[in-house]
């Protein structure tokens, strides 16, 4: 019992709590958005310039994404390599 | 010891204290070298957090900045080509005609159909066992 308390008491030396804590950052809003629906055209309509303004304007939809999910990955691979430069 | 005359009737008293005060010592001793060491450690890597959240600060900022002047970009591009088509549109709409089944075609295609998500098999086998 003795040496027990010994080897505790010892031990407890070695014992520390680092009182460092490290969140991981947040990411900017505007990557936080969802992608839009893509736009449906008017079902009565017999203009090719009517669709045409409806294809085009899903064509933005699709490069706003794009951008959006590029930048996420590029947001992700930043700080990833920023968080593993602190050892 | 002996040769201070009131200390030496107290000696074996005074070597076994001593006896139990030396090892102590050096424990706490030791101790406190290891406590400072680990303090100066917690103090850089602090240091090095603060700097590494400064920098996240920073890619935040420019992807930030970044992906919203694309975006303003591919706005503007859409503002000029919606006006193209304005300009062309009559002639465009006098050559053609659509069919509405065309239009139906593209809608389907532009819908984003949802379809029930199938569960993961471990969840599966899971909510079997739980329900017998």
């Amino acid at each position: 019992m003795g040496k027990l308390l010994l080897l505790v008491l010892l031990l407890g030396g070695c014992v520390t709590t680092v009182p460092v804590q490290r969140h991981w950052p947040s990411a900017p809003p505007e990557l936080k958005q969802n992608c839009p629906e893509l736009n449906e055209v008017p079902i009565d309509t017999e203009k090719l310039s009517e669709v045409l303004k409806v294809v085009t304007s899903n064509y933005a939809l699709y490069h706003e994404c794009r951008i959006k999910m590029n930048a996420w990955a590029e947001w992700y691979d930043s700080q990833k390599r920023i968080f593993e430069e602190v050892k | 010891m002996r040769v201070i005359p009131y200390i030496n009737q107290y000696r074996l008293i005074v070597q076994l204290i001593g006896l139990i005060l030396l090892p102590l010592g050096i424990y706490f001793e030791g101790g406190y070298g290891v406590e400072m060491a680990w303090r100066e450690k917690a103090k850089q890597l602090e240091e090095a957090i603060a700097i590494s959240e400064k920098k996240a600060g920073q890619v935040n900022e420019r992807i930030k900045y970044i992906t919203v002047e694309k975006i303003k970009t591919v706005k503007d591009v859409q503002v000029v080509i919606q006006d193209r088509i304005r300009e062309v549109a009559t002639k465009i709409d006098q050559e053609c005609k659509v069919d509405p089944e065309a239009i139906k075609i593209l809608n389907d295609s532009a819908k984003n159909i949802k379809k029930p998500t199938p569960r993961p098999l471990t969840l599966k086998l899971s909510m079997e066992l739980h329900n017998g």
